[in-house]
């Protein structure tokens, strides 16, 4: 089975892209981040869920979502994710902690984490390519982006 | 008079032991650096003090100090809990800070992303708001201190629980200038004896007053971090 869990900042707004690059961008163009779990695994589902609320998430400050869609007046939707065979260190971390979890309920046949930022506003193909060039490293990150129509 | 003898946890990733180790050290403290992974939990009552320092214990992964949060508890189980239980103090220093406020001692609440967004490294005055708690003892109502990290606005389950932790001398440590959007500008937290302490600023970076950025700084004979430390070691040796 393969489950998708969404971890966003409960707190976080649309946010200027100042933060996310080097030198100076659009003003008009807003992000939001958020975190990324592709779990295919077997077993107990529950199970799962309840690793994830223990060990991923935090109820105070975040929001978990189960199989994300896309916000609403999305403009471009950029995925950066580790190559494979490059090492993720965080998920060699979470797969550490459900390790010595024998008794989870479940086992874990993959893993896949990509930090997921959302853009809004007008982004242009030079914006975009400045966003990719300072949030992705082509050495071991690959990226998705995906335009709304 | 007995030296009280405090022990450091380190995790892969902290970097603030050495700093912290000294300033335990000039306080009068006996310190032992322990990597988590040869903490053994049935030693733990050797000690009076035990010690989360800052950095990026696992890399921040997931999220600043859940994973030393989930290392805690597979190697030692309850014995932190147990520690304070006993009556011993515990103190928490910016990722130590957020790893105290995941394993349940403080009260409530969670240290989430800057509202800037960005890691912020400035120097903070700061207001002591409880007035029980033997860390501040010797520090007067204002001072400041040193701040660096990226993960340190103060959120609570519910923005009326920060009042309160205020209301109620919770909130160890107000910030003067909320520069990163903790509710209620919180800076950090006590539980309710006082004896565990959670904060965000460094004061491992100012026991000198030389670390001052005002060369000429002379507002007390050490910098304002070392009345901290010395706060809770004369508590400590005083109660041995």
């Amino acid at each position: 089975m393969r489950v998708v869990y969404e971890i966003s900042g409960k707190y976080d707004k649309p946010a200027r892209c100042g933060g996310l690059v080097n030198s100076s961008i659009d003003p008009g163009v807003t992000y939001q981040h958020s975190r990324i779990y592709e779990f295919t695994f077997e077993g107990d589902s529950a199970a799962l869920e309840s690793f994830v609320r223990h060990c991923l998430f935090d109820e105070i400050g975040q929001v978990l979502t189960r199989d994300p869609g896309t916000p609403p007046g999305l403009s471009l939707l950029l995925e950066v994710g580790m190559k494979p065979g490059s090492l993720d260190l965080e998920k060699e971390a979470i797969l550490s902690v459900h390790r010595a979890r024998p008794e989870s309920g479940f086992t874990l046949s993959a893993l896949r984490l990509r930090q997921r930022y959302c853009f809004f506003g007008q982004v242009t193909e030079s914006t975009e390519r400045r966003l990719v060039r300072d949030l992705v490293n082509p050495a071991i990150q690959t990226h998705t982006l995906e335009r709304s129509a | 008079m007995a030296r009280p003898k405090a022990l450091l946890f380190k995790f892969p990733g902290t970097n603030a032991d050495g700093e912290t180790d000294r300033a335990l050290r000039m306080a009068g403290f006996l310190t032992e650096v322990k990597p988590i992974a040869v903490v053994d939990p049935s030693t733990l009552g050797d000690y009076r003090l035990l010690v989360f320092s800052g950095g990026f214990s696992y890399g921040d992964y997931v999220m600043a100090g859940r994973l030393a949060q989930l290392e805690i508890e597979r190697r030692l189980g309850s014995a932190i809990r147990d520690f304070h239980g006993a009556g011993g103090h515990l103190l928490g220093i910016c990722n130590g800070f957020q790893i105290l406020s995941k394993i349940g001692i403080l009260p409530p609440a969670s240290l989430i992303s800057n509202v800037s967004g960005r890691f912020v490294c400035r120097w903070v005055p700061l207001h002591r708001v409880a007035r029980n708690n033997p860390f501040l003892a010797t520090l007067p109502d204002d001072f400041e201190l040193p701040v660096a990290h990226a993960e340190g606005r103060l959120v609570t389950p519910e923005p009326e629980d920060a009042a309160e932790y205020v209301r109620t001398g919770l909130a160890a440590l107000t910030y003067g200038d909320n520069f990163n959007g903790s509710t209620a500008s919180i800076a950090g937290l006590q539980d309710a004896s006082g004896r565990a302490l959670g904060l965000m600023p460094h004061p491992e970076r100012f026991i000198d007053r030389h670390q001052h950025y005002d060369r000429d700084w002379a507002a007390a004979g050490h910098g304002w971090g070392h009345y901290l430390f010395q706060s809770i070691h004369d508590r400590l040796a005083a109660s041995a």
